[in-house]
C-alpha cells in the first residue's frame, strides 16, 4: 500500500467508527421501548411493514398473528415471573431522581465535568427558549424533563460538535426514560454507582441473559447540552447506569 | 479499534419456540445491524426499515436459519442493495451523499472531516463500499466477507485493493 491508501485506510476507519458511534448515541436518544434498544415487538414490525405495504397479505397476516402471540407472551410471561413489564414506564412512574444524582451518574459515565456558574454570569437565553430549542430537536421522545439549568461544561468530547472542550456556559437538560432490557442498575437509594459503563458491542456477546432484569420503573438518566451562546446541540448523553427506588 | 462482526459467536442456542433466543438477539445485534446499514446507505431511516425487515425475516425463519448473525448481516447487506437499486431507479432522488442526515443528534455527532470521508466511500462502485465497510468497520474476515457478499476470497481481497485504490484517490484528488 502506498502512503495515501495508508492514510487513506486510517481515515476510513476513523470515519466508519464516528459515524456508527454517532448512530449509537442518536439511537439513545431516540429509545422509545420499542423499537429502540429495547425489547421487540412483533406488533410495531407488522404495522411498520403493513404500511410499507411490501408484504403479501398472506404474510402479514401470519406476521401479525405472530405479533399477536409475542405481544401477548412478552406481557404475561414477565408478570408471572416477576420480571420487568413492557409497559412503558409512563404508566408506572418512576421517582424523579434528584437533579444532583442525575448529574452525577451522567458525569461518571460520560467524563463530563461541570461547576457552577460564576457569580454575576448571566446566559445569554433563557431556560425557557432552551427548552423550546430542545423540543425543536425532536430528542424528546418518551422522556421527562426534570431540571434545566445551566453550568460551566468542560466536555471531553465536545469537539465532535464543533464546540471547545475547556469550561463553557451550557444547558443541561436532565431527563429520565424508561428503562426497558437489561443492565447495569444504579441504587438510588444507597447511592452505589455501578462499576461498568456502557460496554462495547463485541464485549456483550452471549450475556443478556446473564445480566438481570430492570425491575418496572426504572428510568434511564441522561442529559442535553445545549450551548448558552448559540443554542447549538451539544451532544444527548444517556448513562448506561440505570435508576431504581 | 475492533467492530462488532470481528468474532461471531457461535449460533445461538436454537430455542425455536422460546421468544428469549429472538430477543436476546434482537438487543444484542439490532444497534450493530442498525449501524451497518447506516454506513451502507447513509439514510437512518431508511436503515431501520432494513434492520426490522431483517428481523422480520429471521423471526419467519428462526427454526431453520443455523447462524442467526451471518444470516441477519446477509440480509441487511441485501436489504441495502435493494434500497439503493430503488434509488437508482428513481432519478429524481437526490444523490446519496446529497441525502440530509434526518437525525440531529447524529449531524452534530460526526465531524465534518468524517463526513468527507463518507461522502468519498459513497463515490467507489457499490461492491466495494460494501467491503470496506465489512472490512473495517465489522472487521470480518475476507472468508467472513465472501460469505457475506456471495463472492470469493479472492474477488474481496482484490475489491478492496482497488477500493482502497479509489478511495485514496478521492481523498488526495480537488475537492
Amino acid at each position: 500500500m502506498t502512503v495515501s491508501e495508508v492514510d487513506a485506510e486510517q481515515r476510513l476507519i476513523a470515519a466508519l467508527h464516528a459515524t456508527a458511534d454517532a448512530v449509537h448515541a442518536s439511537d439513545d436518544a431516540r429509545l422509545d421501548g420499542t423499537w429502540g434498544a429495547g425489547a421487540w415487538s412483533g406488533r410495531s414490525a407488522a404495522s411498520r411493514l403493513s404500511s410499507q405495504r411490501r408484504l403479501a397479505p398472506a404474510v402479514l397476516a401470519a406476521a401479525v398473528v405472530l405479533a399477536v402471540a409475542i405481544g401477548l407472551a412478552v406481557r404475561w410471561l414477565p408478570a408471572r415471573s416477576g420480571h420487568r413489564s413492557p409497559t412503558p414506564a409512563a404508566s408506572a412512574a418512576p421517582h424523579p431522581p434528584k437533579s444532583e444524582l442525575t448529574v452525577r451518574a451522567i458525569a461518571a459515565d460520560c467524563g463530563l465535568r461541570f461547576s457552577p456558574l460564576p457569580t454575576g454570569t448571566r446566559p445569554a437565553h433563557t431556560a425557557a427558549e432552551v427548552l423550546a430549542r430542545y423540543r425543536r430537536s425532536g430528542l424528546q421522545g418518551n422522556s421527562a424533563v426534570i431540571h434545566v439549568h445551566a453550568a460551566m461544561m468542560s466536555d471531553p468530547v465536545a469537539r465532535k460538535v464543533g464546540l471547545p472542550p475547556g469550561p463553557r456556559l451550557m444547558w443541561m437538560i436532565d431527563f429520565t426514560r424508561p428503562a426497558v432490557g437489561r443492565g447495569t442498575m444504579f441504587h438510588l437509594s444507597t447511592g452505589r454507582m455501578p462499576t461498568t459503563g456502557r460496554t462495547a458491542p463485541n464485549n456483550d456477546a452471549g450475556q443478556a441473559s446473564s445480566v438481570p432484569s430492570y425491575p418496572p420503573g426504572s428510568v434511564y438518566v441522561g442529559v442535553t447540552l445545549i450551548d448558552d451562546a448559540t443554542l447549538r446541540l451539544g451532544g444527548n448523553r444517556i448513562s448506561s447506569s440505570v435508576l431504581t427506588s | 479499534m475492533s467492530g462488532p462482526g470481528a468474532d461471531d459467536p457461535a449460533p445461538l442456542a436454537p430455542a425455536p419456540a422460546a421468544v428469549d433466543g429472538f430477543e436476546a438477539t434482537w438487543q444484542r445485534w439490532r444497534l450493530p445491524m442498525l449501524q451497518l446499514a447506516t454506513l451502507l446507505i447513509d439514510a437512518r431511516d431508511v436503515a431501520e426499515d432494513v434492520v426490522q425487515d431483517a428481523f422480520l425475516g429471521l423471526h419467519r425463519r428462526w427454526v431453520d436459519v443455523d447462524n442467526p448473525v451471518a444470516y441477519l448481516r446477509t440480509a441487511v447487506v441485501n436489504g441495502c442493495r435493494s434500497v439503493l437499486r430503488r434509488r437508482l431507479l428513481a432519478r429524481a432522488l437526490p444523490p446519496v451523499s446529497a441525502i440530509p442526515h434526518p437525525d440531529a443528534a447524529s449531524a452534530v455527532l460526526v465531524s465534518e472531516e468524517h463526513r468527507e470521508v463518507m461522502a468519498a466511500l459513497r463515490r467507489l462502485p457499490r461492491r466495494q463500499q460494501e467491503v470496506l465497510v465489512l472490512k473495517y468497520w465489522q472487521d470480518l474476515s475476507d472468508e467472513q466477507i465472501a460469505l457475506t457478499l456471495r463472492l470469493s476470497a479472492s474477488t474481496v481481497r482484490a475489491t478492496a485493493t482497488r477500493a482502497r485504490t479509489a478511495l485514496a484517490a478521492i481523498l488526495d484528488g480537488p475537492q
